[in-house]
């Protein structure tokens, strides 16, 4: 009896034991989670007061009377729209509006340029199998990486040769120059990722290549292209070197035009007015993310291939 | 005229792809700065510096062409080991 007693004992013994460790591993699995879950979100509350600090205090100082300019309050004191009204005036000389229109114009096409490229280079880079791919990969890359600076001077002497300083694609070109080597690698690795049983199935069904890419990879690569657009509009931009020097007051960018901004006393530097520009150049980038908000959904060809 | 193959859905990557990449940046920046030497040299500008720097960037594309190499060897050497296996296998 005792015989049998002693395994069953030895038995029931072993997976108490065996339940008590579950649930200790469980009960860790469980803190470490929280731990991590506690450690992401203070993570990204710190990143994000990192990154929006200096917008907030832009935007306080934007509505500080000028006389409070170095007021260190935190919060919004001495409450004015005076430094909106000095900022967007013209008659000290600032051309905040033609400035944001001309930062329109050249951003918007130096945007439709390198999609218009950047998506059919993407593409066969991504999914066509060529030699020396690599390295063209390579040369784009060795591209982006160029310094802008060392273009300035040899950039200024070409344009200065074909009278193209003050036009608009004295910026449009070396703008698209940057940008596109952006937009082609963050297209490509969307591409990479892209399901290409779709675009299969299109053949089977009877497309053509181009068909297959431009009736179902396109349209499921808009996530991706709005997101590059975005990114390729800001860096356009926020482009200040090139444009400061090969600009006029009729062309000139509004990076250009708040750096020249001018007080109503001489040798003032109108630190609020700058600010409310800056909140006023701000919001064109801010209305873009916002309106393309519902394109950037990650993830949006999940689902779409099972297996 | 030769047709580009659209690569198969199921292809793994080239494992070359990453070493290409390194020589197209190195390369480029190679020219660069060939040209500039040799624009140097000849308007009697101070061109060792430049010549230095197009050395060191030679240097690093001969090493990546020898990664490469290795690369393609170890690849065709695992292909032909499957391959002899597959055979082997076969009835």
């Amino acid at each position: 009896m005792s015989a049998i007693a002693g395994p069953a004992t030895t038995q029931a013994e072993t997976s108490a034991l065996r339940g008590e460790r579950t649930t200790t591993a469980h009960k860790v699995g469980r803190r470490k989670r929280r731990s991590q879950s506690t450690r992401t979100i203070v993570s990204a509350i710190v990143i994000s007061l990192w990154c929006l600090l200096p917008f907030y205090w832009m935007i306080v100082t934007s509505f500080r009377d000028v006389g409070y300019t170095f007021d260190t309050t935190p919060w919004f004191t001495h409450f004015t729209f005076d430094n909106y009204v000095t900022a967007l005036s013209t008659n000290l000389g600032n051309h905040l509006g033609l400035a944001l229109l001309n930062s329109l114009i050249i951003g918007g096409v130096t945007t439709v340029v390198c999609l218009l490229f950047g998506i059919f280079a993407a593409y066969a880079l991504a999914r066509l199998d060529f030699r020396m791919k690599g390295i063209v990969m390579g040369v784009i890359l060795g591209a982006s990486m160029f310094p802008g600076v060392a273009l300035l001077t040899p950039l200024f002497q070409l344009f200065t040769s074909w009278g193209w300083i003050g036009t608009y694609q004295a910026l449009i070109l070396p703008d698209i120059s940057f940008a596109l080597p952006l937009t082609v690698y963050t297209l490509v690795s969307f591409f990479r990722e892209m399901p290409w049983d779709l675009e299969e199935a299109a053949r089977i069904d009877g497309c053509t290549q181009a068909q297959a890419f431009r009736k179902i990879i396109l349209p499921l690569a808009a996530p991706a292209v709005f997101t590059t657009a975005i990114l390729a509009f800001i860096a356009s931009w926020n482009e200040y070197l090139i444009a400061s020097q090969l600009t006029t007051d009729a062309t000139q960018t509004v990076t250009v035009a708040i750096a020249g901004f001018t007080g109503s006393q001489p040798h003032q530097e109108p630190y609020t007015a700058v600010m409310a520009a800056g909140v006023v150049v701000t919001v064109p980038l801010v209305i873009l993310v916002l309106i393309f908000q519902r394109r950037i959904v990650a993830g949006l060809t999940a689902g779409g291939v099972k297996g | 005229m030769k047709r580009i193959r659209v690569l198969p859905n199921n292809q793994a990557r080239d494992p070359r792809e990453g070493v290409d990449v390194m020589l197209g940046a190195v390369g480029f920046f190679g020219v660069g700065f060939f040209v500039i030497t040799v624009v140097s040299e000849i308007t009697g500008a101070d061109a060792l510096g430049w010549a230095l720097t197009l050395l060191a960037f030679v240097i690093a594309f001969a090493g990546l062409l020898v990664v490469r190499r290795r690369i393609t060897d170890r690849v065709t050497a695992t292909r032909s080991a499957e391959e002899a296996a597959g055979h082997r296998s076969s009835p």
